[in-house]
């Protein structure tokens, strides 16, 4: 099953966007997807025009679907998102804006435009961070797990396209040191026995977040690990140690200042796309105890 | 009107015959309409005129329901059939709607002429009730209800009212269905649990029952009494007069105390949350458990059945063959893993060919409640397929009671709006064996025989044989099949029922033999006999284990689901104990820890005391791995495995390592946690003194507790001040070889005293049975006194000057740990990676020196207690489910109210409250025993004397908040002894 039947890729002239294309023309090509343009502005040019503005190469011109938008470009990604009901966004970080600075404002992770769009968007988002490097084809999934509602859902998102692409899925779960919270311990606040219980709960915490997948999909994970230190610091590591091909995240959304800092130290440092996925709507669901009945 | 202060949301009164009198009026006019149709009928065949009773007739087939449906179920009974019609046909029609219409008609008519009366006493109730601030609200299926309620003027005296208008503007299903109320309820923003429902005819109680409101009163006008309360209604009366809002409340509360607190229901299906869901849904009999998996299982359901007692070689892990958080060194044990064996209860059910699922279908309600008062597990799931058909499943099932080897299974479907081919398949031929039962080999089954379903396998390495033999009959059909398709129509429900049988070799040299003969046996007559049987045999139990809590439902329930998953975790087999998830998950792979002694033991031991003779009759059994054990550590005696199965061999795995970094992390527990030994003999001796069971102890006790004894006299070392035991690991496991902990060292001179004891007892008492011991176990004549002088020598530690008792020697003196208060009940898993230097620090992971208080309660004065709780509590970040139960117990006695019920609170709902991370992996017994023990010895402080048990005079102050009375029965020394403590208030 393809997870992406369309697959939206917004640019906006400048070569930084531009990047994407090769990404996102072979992921159409392999999932079988439509691959819409989109570039948002005031003067709409005729189409092969504006397809050559854009860089986007000829041959890849017969898959593609091209919107030109007079609206913002972020609001412009979240009408098409709706429109064409369109299920992955592939972008850079920056484009033209960090481009026009010349060497100007290079501290910042990201443009605004995208900035924007992984806050909004309700679909997931394929982020090619600025020292992207194409590697293609993808061979190899990581996905940081925690046991927390985004991570499940990136992770049930990573099979499932893992299945479609043919690529095997890691999955690590990193205990950083001092943290009482944000991890699994969060869930196993008790342990009986150590050596019985953290792998018996890694393993449930894989199989709760894979819950709603096929067998098939299941079967993509290859190995599941444990890893203690700094969450990105090792994260890094497991990318170069073990040539992974993509990222996928779950997160909450906000990328304001202080927040997600595991997120914009990746966005910083990796090499490899990052597929990031907010949290599925939970599931209608009640336990008649408690607080319930009382 | 006054603010709301009522238990009591609101009251939904039906209104013809609750609240007006209009049904003379109503039934007049039916008995106008039909006895013309009669008649009519009648002549047309020649047949003799039977005229409409207005009384008989009204109430069995009128009263209540929508005109239309009155219509057609009074003609069907008569068996006239007459065209539907629609809405435009005019009232001479002779057509349902045109019936309908005259009815209509005829009844204005007279509501026109003779005026509708009132009930006086209704009108009383209603103003009382919203004169105390409760809402009130009318539901009627008449179309005429606002007419009727002006013509009678009391419409300003309901907040909401529903009436036959409504219900098809709305598209609502009339009574019985609850759609009228619920409605109404909504319209009054009142919770259905907490609003009450006055109804007259019996199709509305039923409504009010379906729609699970809190409270339903019947009134009977008149000969209706019984039909009302057989169809649910709680109260009956014959007039309001005899209710009032304290009424009211007061039967309120009863029922939600009664009803609501022995159930577990889950409404909605979430599947991430699947695998918690189905551990506490488990249903079992202490010889096998089913965990509580979807009838029709979806992919993540884990469906396991484990039979006690059926242990297999460690597997690799899956479905991660490479999972880097390895376990290694668990040796070649024939036994260290309990096995799993596929889901007994699987179906797999399509109506016209579309599977029915919750993973692929779509559904529009589901909910699964686990009956604790009966042991069984019912579900209920309405799904829709394509052009809005609607598919009723209803399922239920248990582990019988009565029959251990028996499983009963019941499903029924109805086609609620259409007709339909279904077809269920029962085959238990689980698809995926190799992946999710790696330990079983599938065995042929043997000469095909098409009514019955035998599914064989052995273990891989222990080679034990398994059979499941299941038949399963469509009620009616007279035959067996384990494939069905029937053609069903629209209303229609087809009912089929499953018994499995199951057997291993453990249990019979013919499994196979004795599951076929066993399922052929039982005759599908016999079904609800046998259902009975074991809700019986559920009934009995709680007779010994309810635990009665006037004042909180939510306590009440939470401590019987705890009293149920202790009693499926156990039965009365010698060969085998309760491991640590019981019979409920896979996690701890079914090994038996000291927690089976500390924990559980005393549940049994004052509920079901045979099953305590059980579980310590599985430690005599095992006394000869526990014997190798201690030889292969260079020591004399016994001393138990700290996590064995079946052969009472060590199985706790040494190390675990990390792949990607290669790291090892010891496990200590295994060589170390010696008191093990102490916490089986400790429990003999409870056993003893609770049941004075001389059978037992000449045969088992006393043997046990010479050879631990023996083990402890080896095991100690002469030093500075005696006695010491040196390189332990006492019941806080975040410190490791460490000498002299005070709860080892305490219980080991427990051991060794109690030894001295009963090697006395026997040999006065039955001198053969002390002279046989001694020549088996090779007992040296001085040996008995040797064991006295080591329990002298023994040191053990006391209470410094500040009153605190060190947890072993040099625990002062290491570095201090700042524990957060956010740390605190959430020990994170770096723990295991900083074990070196968590061992130098003072941060202990569970009650250590509290639970050598706990055990030993008149050890100590109360200041002693109070200095060790008030300095070991704040450094225990409780790391353990064992730890909440034992801090409440040690607050409790001392009377810090706030701090027992917060950990009480916590040990009580840790399965059952949906925070928890991992029940998952199965429930946790010990945690189940620990609150139990919390309450009977912490909270109500009981000790047992010749005269029974004796609840502390203080008890009464110390009850949890909002706990009006307590009441548990306790055995002791034969007999069963009621305990009962009310609220007092200082």
């Amino acid at each position: 099953m393809n997870p992406f039947p369309s697959i939206l890729v917004p640019l906006d002239g400048s070569s930084t966007a531009a990047r994407s294309l090769g990404c996102a023309t072979w992921l159409a090509r392999r999932l079988g997807s439509r691959l819409h343009v989109l570039n948002a502005g005031p003067d709409p040019l005729p189409a092969r025009e504006a397809l050559a503005h854009l860089k986007v190469p000829e041959e890849a011109w017969p898959l593609v679907v091209l919107h030109q938008a007079p609206t913002h470009p972020a609001d412009a990604v979240l009408e098409a998102i709706a429109q064409y009901e369109i299920g992955l966004v592939v972008m850079t970080a920056r484009g033209k804006t960090v481009e026009a600075e010349e060497t100007g404002d290079t501290t910042r992770l990201v443009g605004h435009v995208t900035h924007a769009v992984l806050e909004r968007s309700p679909v997931p988002v394929l982020l090619l961070p600025p020292a992207y490097r194409e590697d293609l084809p993808w061979t190899r999934v990581l996905v940081p797990v925690s046991g927390e509602a985004e991570a499940d859902a990136a992770l049930t998102l990573a099979v499932r396209l893992a299945k479609a692409l043919d690529l095997g899925v890691h999955v690590v779960h990193v205990i950083p040191p001092e943290d009482g919270e944000a991890d699994l311990a969060a869930r196993a606040r008790y342990a009986d026995a150590l050596h019985h219980e953290y792998p018996c709960q890694l393993k449930e915490v894989v199989s709760r977040a894979l819950a709603d997948c096929t067998p098939e999909e299941h079967c993509r994970v290859e190995d599941v690990a444990l890893s203690y230190g700094e969450v990105g610091t090792e994260l890094l590591a497991l990318i170069e140690r073990k040539r992974v091909s993509l990222l996928v995240i779950g997160w909450h959304g906000c990328l304001a200042s202080g927040r997600a800092p595991v997120l914009r130290r990746l966005i910083e440092s990796v090499t490899a796309p990052l597929l990031l996925v907010k949290p599925a709507e939970p599931q209608p669901f009640r336990l008649k105890v408690g607080e319930e009945i009382a | 009107m006054s603010a709301r202060t009522s238990a009591v949301d609101a009251v939904l009164f039906d209104m013809d015959g609750v609240v007006t009198r209009t049904a003379s009026l109503h039934a007049a006019a039916w008995q106008e309409l039909f006895d013309d149709v009669l008649r009519r009928h009648a002549e047309a065949r020649g047949e003799p005129f039977r005229p409409f009773d207005p009384r008989a007739d009204y109430l069995a087939y009128v009263d209540g329901k929508p005109r239309l449906d009155g219509a057609r179920s009074f003609l069907a009974a008569r068996g006239i059939e007459l065209p539907e019609g629609d809405p435009g046909d005019a009232p001479e029609a002779l057509t349902i709607h045109g019936l309908a219409k005259r009815k209509d008609a005829l009844f204005l008519r007279r509501l026109r002429t003779e005026g509708a009366d009132v009930f006086a006493s209704t009108i009383t109730l209603i103003h009382a009730l919203r004169e105390a601030g409760v809402k009130t609200g009318v539901v009627t299926s008449s179309r005429n209800g606002r007419e009727v309620l002006r013509a009678a003027e009391i419409e300003h005296l309901f907040d909401a009212r529903v009436d036959g208008e409504d219900a098809a503007r709305l598209g609502l299903r009339g009574k019985p269905a609850p759609d009228p109320f619920l409605e109404c309820a909504k319209r009054l923003d009142a919770a259905p649990r907490r609003t009450v429902v006055v109804e007259d005819a019996v199709s509305g109680v039923e409504a009010a029952t379906r729609g699970g409101f809190g409270l339903v009163i019947g009134v009977d006008r008149g000969g209706n009494r019984e039909a009302l309360a057989a169809r649910g209604a709680d109260l009956v009366v014959a007039d309001l007069a005899e209710v009032d809002l304290a009424r009211i409340e007061a039967s309120l509360r009863e029922k939600q105390e009664s009803t609501v607190a022995w159930r577990i229901e889950q409404v909605g299906f979430d599947p991430a949350r699947e695998h918690d869901v189905e551990s506490l849904f488990t249903v079992g009999n202490g010889y096998l458990g089913v965990r509580g998996s979807l009838d029709t299982p979806v992919a993540v359901s884990q469906g396991d059945l484990f039979i006690a007692g059926v242990y297999d070689r460690k597997r690799p892990e899956r479905p991660y063959s490479e999972l880097e958080f390895l376990t290694l060194d668990r040796g070649e044990s024939l036994y260290s893993e309990l096995v799993s064996l596929p889901f007994p209860f699987r179906l797999r059910l399509a109506v016209d060919g579309e599977p029915l699922d919750l993973s692929r279908s779509i559904w529009r309600r589901h909910e699964r409640v686990l009956d604790l008062a009966r042991g069984i597990l019912e579900g209920c799931a309405v799904y829709e397929t394509a052009g809005e058909r609607r598919t009723v499943v209803g399922t239920r099932r248990l582990a019988s009671a009565a029959d251990l080897h028996l499983l009963l299974q019941e499903v029924t479907v109805c086609l609620d709006n259409h007709s339909a081919t279904v077809d269920l398949d029962t085959s238990l031929d689980a698809p995926d064996l190799a992946d999710h039962h790696p330990h079983l080999v599938r065995l042929p089954a043997g000469p095909a025989d098409p009514g019955l379903d035998v599914q064989r396998f052995t273990t891989r390495a222990s080679g034990i044989e398994i059979c499941l033999a299941a038949r399963t009959t469509r009620v009616g059909s007279g035959r067996d099949a384990v494939r069905w398709r029937v053609p069903a129509t629209i209303g229609n429900t087809i009912t089929f029922r499953r018994y499995v049988a199951v057997y291993t070799s453990r249990d019979v040299a013919d499994p196979t033999g004795a599951a076929i003969a066993h399922v052929r046996a039982l005759r599908w007559e016999d079904f609800d006999d046998l259902l009975g049987a074991h809700a019986a045999r559920w009934a009995e139990v709680w007779t010994h284990a309810d635990v009665r809590v006037d004042g909180s439902p939510a306590a009440q329930q939470a401590l019987r689901f705890n009293a149920y998953h202790l009693t499926i975790a156990a039965d009365r087999d010698p060969r085998v104990s309760v491991g640590g998830r019981a019979l409920t998950g896979r996690a701890y792979e079914g090994h038996v820890f000291w927690d089976v002694e500390m924990f559980k033991l005393p549940f049994y031991l004052h509920t079901f005391p045979d099953v305590a003779r059980c579980l310590l009759a599985y430690r005599y059994h095992t006394l000869d791995g526990a014997r190798r054990r201690a030889a292969e550590m260079g020591y004399r005696g016994a001393c138990y495995a700290w996590e064995s199965t079946v052969t009472g061999d060590d199985v706790t795995p040494r190390t675990i390592r990390l792949r990607t970094t290669g790291k090892e992390i010891p496990i200590f527990t295994g060589t170390q946690q010696i008191h093990v030994t102490a916490a089986v003999a400790h429990a003999v001796w409870r056993y003893w003194e609770a049941t004075r069971d001389r059978e037992f102890m000449r045969d088992m006790g006393v043997e046990i507790l010479a050879e631990t004894a023996r083990f402890w006299t080896s095991r100690a070392v002469r030093g500075p001040r005696g006695l010491h035991i040196r390189g332990v690991v006492g019941p806080d496991e975040y410190h490791h070889s460490v000498d002299d902990n005070a709860y080892t060292n305490w219980m080991a001179r427990f051991n060794l005293e109690r030894a001295v004891e009963a090697a006395r007892w026997l040999a006065a008492v039955d001198r053969p049975a002390w002279d046989a011991l001694t020549d088996r176990c090779a007992i040296e004549p001085d040996e008995v006194e040797a064991w006295a002088a080591a329990a002298r020598d023994l040191y053990c530690p006391g209470p410094d000057a500040r009153g605190v008792i060190e947890q072993f020697a040099g625990f002062f003196d290491l570095e201090p740990y700042e524990l957060s208060r956010e740390e605190r009940l959430k020990a994170p898993i770096n723990r295991l990676f900083e074990w070196d230097r968590i061992n130098r620090t003072r941060l202990i992971k569970q009650a250590d020196v509290l639970m050598l208080l706990h055990v030993f309660p008149d050890a100590f004065p109360r200041d002693v207690v109070a200095a060790n709780y008030r300095y070991y509590e704040p450094i225990t970040d409780h790391g353990s489910s064992l730890s909440p139960g034992i801090h409440a117990a040690i607050a409790a006695r001392l009377g810090l109210k706030e701090d027992a019920e917060r950990y009480w609170r916590e040990s009580l709902w840790l399965d059952l409250s949906n925070v928890m991370g991992n029940s998952a992996l199965g429930v946790h017994p010990a945690c189940m025993g620990a609150t139990w023990q919390a309450l009977v010895f912490g909270f109500l402080g009981v000790r047992f004397t010749e005269d029974g048990p004796l609840p502390d005079p203080e008890a009464g102050r110390r009850l949890p908040e909002g706990w009006r009375r307590v009441a548990l029965t306790l055995a002791w020394r034969g007999r069963r002894y009621p305990v009962e403590v009310a609220r007092e208030e200082r």
